[in-house]
């Protein structure tokens, strides 16, 4: 067996899932609120999020939420494979409007198995550090 | 100001169901740039075995958060201050996957107000029901209130 597993139905503990990268720009933001209906300002507006003590315009949790369990659905190709997600969310993540905006690197990796769910330990890595914390999901294998 | 600790063990919803639509879940595939192929196209999804196309794990987000009228966290009694407010933790439990077509039916609960340092976190529960009264989903977010705990000794 190898240890990044592109077939969900060879895994094992410690499996790594296939990693991807993920783009978020000022765009994504703005058709993330419209998508979602979370039109806080702290997600498109500098001067509200300078107000807000923020660094600069972040980006939605969720949004970041969203994106890493991509790298689950991607693997299993699935969207109801994932039985239960959950994360805390360790950091901002703020988008600066530029072309390239922010590159995330997400991972995930099997920590356990019980019958056909696995559990999936997931990690959103950007440049300046880890955005989630404890983000994990509960994943149904094919059969 | 402190969060008014009255409102833990508030109940609220339902308001008017939401209907999932093919629209609305196309949309939130396109905002997340997911090019899984089963969510291009009804036929598509078809070809991969559903019966429409499939929703995203985080879309139930957008039910959470519906009808924020209703939603006790915006009464100026609860003392919420929008723009101290950050999203600390969610969790989605999914009971059967929530599909296009689906007319869901949205409680919640505000479980808890927990005071750490000088933010406040709020806990609410939230059920997805479908028609039949099947569970669909509960999920589960707190949301950090930033600064608003009394200082120490104040109290």
């Amino acid at each position: 067996m190898t240890r990044t597993s592109s077939a969900p139905n060879e895994v094992a503990v410690g499996t790594q899932l296939p990693p991807m990268t993920v783009r978020i720009t000022r765009e994504t933001l703005v058709k993330y609120a419209g998508a979602s209906g979370d039109f806080n300002l702290i997600h498109w507006s500098d001067r509200a999020a300078a107000a807000a003590g923020l660094p600069g315009v972040i980006s939605h949790g969720m949004l970041t939420m969203a994106e890493a369990i991509r790298v689950v659905t991607a693997w299993t190709r699935d969207p109801e494979s994932v039985l239960r997600y959950r994360t805390r969310f360790s950091r901002p993540l703020v988008v600066p409007d530029t072309d390239e905006g922010v590159q995330i690197r997400v991972t995930g990796e099997v920590t356990a198995i019980d019958d056909d769910v696995i559990t999936v330990a997931i990690s959103a890595f950007e440049r300046d550090g880890e955005l989630l914390s404890g983000a994990q999901a509960d994943v149904r294998l094919p059969h | 100001m402190p969060l008014n600790k009255a409102y833990i063990g508030r109940r609220f919803g339902p308001a008017e169901p939401y209907d999932v639509s093919r629209t609305a879940v196309q949309r939130f595939v396109d905002a997340i740039g997911d090019d899984l192929p089963v969510y291009a196209s009804t036929a598509a999804a078809q070809a991969a075995g559903y019966d429409t196309i499939p929703v995203p794990p985080t879309f139930a987000i957008i039910l959470v958060s519906e009808s924020p009228d209703h939603h006790p966290i915006f009464e100026p009694e609860f003392g919420m201050q929008y723009d101290r407010v950050v999203h600390g933790q969610q969790e989605f439990i999914h009971h059967r996957p929530l599909r296009i077509g689906d007319r869901i039916t949205i409680t919640a609960e505000l479980t808890d107000i927990s005071t750490r340092g000088r933010n406040e976190t709020v806990t609410i529960e939230t059920q997805l029901v479908d028609e039949a009264g099947e569970p669909v989903c509960t999920a589960i977010n707190t949301l950090v209130s930033r600064g608003t705990a009394p200082k120490e000794g104040a109290e």
